[in-house]
């Protein structure tokens, strides 16, 4: 080792640690400032009493369920009717009970005006406006300040690639950490100049995520960058691609059975075709390209679950359509022995459910059911067992069910604190650590406090969710935000846990992270959820337009 | 009721920032276990550590080092086998040895910076051992299992640390072999012993604690009944003092003493001197001695005074007893690893230092002499000429059928050799014999 590189080396791995801890401390400041409080579109106000209704989401239910934002109660309907929020203003159209908007008995969905006065059954509200404009969106100032700080990161990252022996030293590393670079400015000058300010709440950790995965894949498959550069520029445009579908909510209504029978398709495909990796019959090569399916069904599934759970189809076969989707999406991939898939679609169903406000007993039924037959294939399937029978006890079989276990924890052990510096580390050397184990390479080559940050990016995609789907104004975007963050969080959960022996080993991949061009590019594609309901979360330009 | 919608997912993220902390948690307190695993490719190559600095005798000998990526010892197969116990082996095997408990400090390894280490080479650690003593206790100890340890009363230093039987490092696959022969245990830590009539000095200490008259007779008929039972003696001695029935080794004597003070304070005493205690030798964790007294019969009391009962001792324990006792009551810190030390010189940690008084500077006087006057009285001073040796053999019974163990404990008193020992030879036979000469030769050395 030259002097340089370890003079280099002997500040860099300090001081990445340090500012890769600074900006998660950052993000949490900004993002507790940037706390707007939930301010209502209208009101409902009722001929007789106190009983209030506010809305807030593009579309609110009106009837006697604990769920609707306008609670009715001398109608016999749980769903009385739907009021939404559109471009051209609110409407009303009835579900099951009778509507008449002032006086006039209606039956379609029928366009209302402030002012107007709505009758459910018997009771009658006005619709009203709140009296006071919402409060400016805060500048949210620092963006910048974070910005410059994981660049800091950046530069010293591309400094330890460079100068490392144990790493090809060419040209293509830094200039794709400082294409990267340049596109964050790019893209933050772009927001600050359209919008006022700028918020990379989501952006900044995912560039983070992916700096990292590009360095393991220059460490430990330097033949396949250019692909993962390539991926990652597909699932970008893909991600825009999918945002701009996003915005309005007819195009996805109009393509949500579309978005199922491709997603339905593929799986049936790969289950025909597909090629086995790993013990997974999960691939589907096609000639000049060989991609996961499961990753794509994915962001379709995210989807389409959405739509079919909307509040209108609530009331009819919302649940059931979805059920089925589920089922069938879920079967396929078992039968492709994809387990970890599947426990990562069946978290994604239950926030999904959460989210929508399915009755409880179809959720703790779904779950129970799920239960027995995981029971069942972990007992029948000696495939599964196999795994399940190192869980717990991989030191007794270090060198055969737990050898990859093994040699994640005793890489995380060595890596310490601030790690042994980006490919001086051995545990890539190993079968598919590029995929299964990268929380073990993140750990020993960068140490301890960034592979918690790693870990710790999508806790944070997952209170960014929740929060954004709290005061969005429809809870398409809600459901879709948290599931995309449940998602996420849950599949990163299988792979750190299953590789430090606290679930069983899965071959999940860690978003991002981990080496594998389909899965970025759905990853990539996940985040449109995110962007969505931020956009989604503010006052309607519409209302802002039409009523102040 | 919107926060009731996204329940779950707060829920799946506090559950995870939960284990995740409870990986790191886990990694902190197990790092080292962890790091040490021999298939660690940082620091073993195939198994054999290989980043890791050397261990040094106090004189500087090289007792295990690295060249070129490979773990070398001593190329002496005597010192090799008579050090093996305090150095260690690669695979781990002794438990207590320096390459296992010292781990971090030889290789440089710690939870905070893993095995970064920007020269690549561990650091090097001197420990007290005198590796020609520790051969000429190897070789004194000939075919016999057994231990002999020698601690420098003065300063707290272990000068030589020698278990039987013992083996070469080099062939690890041999010795597996005799592993159940405990070829892997080191006698002098982890070992625990009937005592036999060394306990006897510490019933003379608590007689000494406790009676305001040290001239007192004692009876012995070839031995003596106590509460209706017998407790025999290897002699008829009559009458005895305290001092003569050790001389003696007076089982009857003993036996009266012990029942004269009671369990209780015969107890306070021996806990006093760090019996039922932990016992630590720097970072190694050693076996404890353990006596009884609470609730027992007084024949039992009176067996457990002289050291035959259920009296268990650890011959380490025992070498820090005997060095309080020659530093007037007042136990130097033992110490094995005297310093740590970057491959550059720089000292990065010592250890001992510490002083802790166990008994009484008079008392400590009184059962000095005492111990002196067994050697001159009983053994004579021959082998030990010029030394000032105080001492105490004992003959521990270990089955029917089987030689007994014989020990021999003491010090010397004289200041340029300021040496605590203990020798155990087990199955040795009766009394002073075999321990006494082992005892002289390394002293001598
Ligand atoms: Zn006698």
């Amino acid at each position: 080792m030259s002097t340089v590189y370890t003079l280099y080396l002997g500040i860099s791995r300090i001081a990445m640690p340090i500012l890769i801890a600074s900006l998660l401390f950052l993000w949490i400041i900004i993002f507790k400032k940037s706390k707007r409080k939930n301010e209502a579109l209208a009101f409902m106000q009722p001929e007789f009493g106190e009983n209030y209704g506010e809305i807030f989401s593009r579309e609110s239910l009106v009837g006697k369920s604990h769920r609707c934002e306008v609670r009715l109660e001398k109608s016999p309907h749980k769903c009385h009717a739907l009021i939404t929020l559109e471009k051209d203003g609110f409407f009303v159209e009835p579900l099951n009970g009778k509507v008449a908007v002032n006086d006039e008995p209606i039956y379609d969905k029928t366009p209302i005006s402030v002012g107007d006065f709505i009758t459910f059954n018997k009771e009658m509200y006005r619709l009203c406006l709140p009296e006071e404009e919402d409060e400016p969106c805060k500048v949210c100032k620092g963006t910048g300040f974070m910005l410059l700080i994981f660049t800091l990161f950046q530069v010293l990252l591309c400094g330890q690639v460079y100068l490392s022996p144990n790493m090809e030293s060419g040209y293509i590393f830094p200039a794709s950490i400082g294409g990267m670079i340049l596109i964050e400015w790019i893209y933050y000058i772009v927001l600050r100049v359209k919008n006022g300010h700028a918020k990379m709440f989501i952006e900044i950790p995912t560039a983070f995520l992916l700096s990292l995965g590009l360095t393991i894949c220059y460490s430990c498959t330097p033949e396949e960058y250019v692909k993962q550069l390539v991926c990652i520029g597909v699932g970008i445009v893909g991600a825009f691609i999918l945002r701009s579908i996003l915005s309005g909510l007819s195009a996805v209504t109009a393509l949500r059975y579309v978005v199922a029978v491709i997603a339905l398709g593929l799986l049936g495909v790969n289950l025909i075709f597909g090629t086995t990796v790993y013990g997974s019959r999960n691939w589907l090569d096609l000639g000049f390209v060989s991609f996961q399916p499961s990753e794509v069904v994915k962001v379709a599934y995210i989807f389409f679950g959405g739509v079919v759970l909307s509040k209108k189809e609530l009331s009819k076969m919302g649940i059931f359509i979805f059920l089925v989707f589920s089922a069938l999406c879920m079967g396929t991939i078992a039968i492709m022995r994809d387990f970890g898939a599947v426990a990562i679609f069946f978290v994604t169903m239950v926030v999904l459910l959460m989210m929508r406000h399915a009755p409880l007993w179809i959720t703790g039924g779904i779950t129970g059911l799920a239960a027995v037959s995981a029971v069942g294939v972990i007992t029948f399937l000696p495939y599964v067992a196999d795994r399940f029978a190192a869980w717990t006890k991989v030191w007794q079989y270090a060198d055969s069910l737990g050898y990859q276990q093994t040699r994640t924890i005793i890489a995380c052990a060595s890596g310490g604190l601030f790690g042994v510096g980006a490919g001086n580390g051995y545990l890539k050397n190993i079968t598919a650590a590029d995929t299964d184990l990268v929380f073990g390479i993140v750990s020993e080559e960068f140490g301890g406090i960034i592979s918690f940050a790693m870990a710790m990016c999508f806790v944070l995609f997952a209170v960014y969710a929740v929060d954004v789907s709290k005061r969005c104004r429809s809870s398409y975007y809600a459901g879709t935000a948290c599931a995309a963050a449940g998602m996420l969080l849950f599949q990163t959960a299988l792979n750190i846990f299953g590789s430090v022996d606290i679930l069983p080993l899965t071959g999940v991949t860690i978003p991002f992270v981990s080496n594998g061009g389909t899965s970025i590019i759905s990853g990539l594609c996940i985040l449109a959820f995110f962007k969505a309901a931020e956009v989604e979360s503010k006052l309607p330009e519409t209302i802002r337009r039409r009523y102040y | 009721m919107t926060s009731f919608r996204s329940l779950f997912v707060t829920l799946l993220s506090t559950i995870f920032t939960l284990t995740i902390l409870f990986h790191y948690g886990k990694l902190a307190i197990h790092s080292e276990r962890y790091a040490s695993y021999p298939t660690n490719p940082h620091l073993f190559n195939q198994g054999d550590l290989y980043r890791a600095g050397k261990i040094l005798d106090r004189d500087g000998n090289i007792l295990a080092q690295t060249i070129n990526g490979k773990r070398e010892f001593n190329s002496s197969e005597t010192i090799r086998r008579a050090t093996v116990h305090t150095v260690g082996d690669l695979e781990g095997n002794v438990a207590t040895g320096v390459h296992s408990v010292y781990f971090n400090e030889l290789t440089g390894y710690n939870f905070v910076d893993g095995v970064y280490d920007s020269d690549n080479s561990g650091n090097d650690i001197t420990l007290t051992i005198d590796t020609d003593m520790c051969t000429t206790a190897y070789k004194a100890l000939g075919g016999y299992k057994g231990t002999v340890g020698v601690m420098n009363w003065k300063t707290g230093e272990i000068l030589c640390m020698v278990s039987t039987p013992t083996f070469d490092p080099y062939y690890t696959d041999q010795a597996d072999k005799d592993a159940e022969n405990g070829v892997y245990v080191n006698r002098l830590l982890s070992g625990q012993y009937a005592p036999g009539s060394t306990f006897k000095v510490v019933t003379a200490l608590s007689g000494i604690e406790n009676f305001s008259n040290l001239d007192d007779k004692y009876t012995c008929k070839n031995g003596v009944t106590i509460g209706g039972e017998w407790v025999s003696c290897m002699g008829n001695h009559g009458s005895e003092t305290m001092q003569s029935g050790l001389t003696h080794s007076c089982n009857s004597t003993f036996a009266q003493i012990g029942v004269k003070l009671g369990g209780n304070t015969l107890l306070r005493t021996a806990e006093g001197l760090g019996f039922n205690k932990k016992v630590n030798l720097g970072k190694i964790t050693c076996a404890k001695s353990i006596v009884n007294l609470t609730n027992i019969k007084d024949i039992d009391l009176g067996w457990a005074s002289m050291g035959q009962h259920d009296d268990l001792i650890n011959p380490f324990h025992y070498l820090t007893v005997m060095s309080a006792i020659a530093n007037d009551g007042v136990l130097k810190e033992p110490v094995l690893v005297k310093k740590v030390s970057t491959p550059k010189g720089t000292t990065l940690k010592k250890e001992g230092g510490s002083d802790k008084r166990l008994i009484a500077k008079e008392d400590a006087k009184t059962l000095s002499d005492m111990m002196r006057k067994v050697v001159t009285d009983y053994y004579s001073d021959s082998g030990f000429s010029g030394l000032e040796t105080c001492g105490k053999t004992g003959t521990a019974e270990v089955g029917e059928d089987k030689r007994p163990h014989s020990w021999f404990v003491g010090f010397c008193r004289n200041e340029s050799k300021p040496y605590a020992f203990v020798v155990i030879v087990e199955n040795g036979g009766m009394g002073a014999g075999i321990a006494k000469t082992i005892a002289s030769r390394v002293l001598n050395s």
